[in-house]
């Protein structure tokens, strides 16, 4: 594949994906680790947008991903200490144990497979091919994807209804009946 | 623009893998509602790239992150009950099963 400007912009994105995501999953402090996910999920999303022909998606995960960040912060400004705040939450860890060292392992070694597939496999023939414009995809709701439309509509007000039974606060005589 | 579609399935694998390793090492509660958020982010770009390939539009991509956003707030929501339950964010200490 020649270099071109598609492919720079491609890198370029790619790479702060991978590296805020690398960053949000190994940084102790989660303010700071709720701006990396931002990082990457802006990226990931600059990728399904201008690449993919995915717009609406791309809104869609940054909305999500924002509000998320947002609600991690107000949760960590307003509970957490200031020795939780400066990454003292993880304190007393030893290192992995052997068996997350395995898994560790397995997980890369599986990468590497799956890596290698899409190199020779995939790349050979798959290339990103125009998509429907937007007007079809508001058409396909009423359609074609009407029915996980529908679908992902429950299991949303399934989630409201779980939200509202986590954030219960804890009563004593309500945990002994059960 | 006609790009091949391996570098955005080996961005994807390598976010998945990403999230998956800090989900299996972290063991702090907002940690791992991060790492679960990195491989989600792996799986959307993996489910656009493949849609695109295949002339699809972004619906089911649209629709996958709107279950991911159900996740995302009903584990935030069991962090923050965990935090307010028992003062503490680590998740092995809730080893045990209510009911």
């Amino acid at each position: 594949m020649p270099i071109s400007l598609d492919l720079v912009t491609f890198g370029l994105l790619a790479l702060s994906g991978i590296t805020a995501a690398s960053f949000a999953v190994a940084h102790r402090r989660p303010l700071l680790g709720a701006f990396a996910l931002l990082i990457s999920a802006l990226s990931v999303a600059a990728l399904m947008a201008i690449f993919l022909r995915a717009p609406i998606a791309a809104v869609a995960l940054i909305s999500l991903q924002g509000a998320l960040a947002a609600a991690i912060y107000v949760f960590s400004v307003s509970t957490l200490d200031d020795g939780q705040l400066a990454g003292q939450i993880d304190k007393g860890r030893t290192g992995p144990s052997r068996a997350r060292a395995v898994a560790v392992g397995a997980v890369t070694a599986g990468f590497v497979i799956m890596v290698a597939v899409a190199f020779f496999d995939a790349g050979s023939s798959m290339r990103i091919v125009p998509a429907a414009s937007d007007s079809t995809s508001g058409d396909l709701f009423a359609s074609r994807a009407l029915v996980p439309f529908v679908i992902t509509g429950f299991v949303l007000l399934a989630a409201l209804v779980g939200i509202f039974q986590g954030m219960r606060a804890p009563s004593e005589e309500g945990e002994r009946s059960l | 623009m006609s790009m091949p579609i391996y570098p955005f399935v080996i961005t994807a694998f390598v976010l998945f893998g990403i999230g998956l390793s800090g989900a299996i090492l972290r063991r702090n509660g907002l940690a791992l509602l991060l790492s679960s958020q990195i491989a989600f982010s792996g799986c959307y770009l993996a489910l656009a790239a493949f849609s695109a390939a295949h002339g699809e539009t972004g619906v089911p991509t649209l629709l996958v992150v709107a279950v991911g956003a159900a996740q995302a707030v009903v584990t935030l929501a069991m962090v923050i009950n965990m935090k307010h339950r028992r003062q503490s964010m680590d998740v092995t200490e809730a080893n045990e099963l209510k009911w």
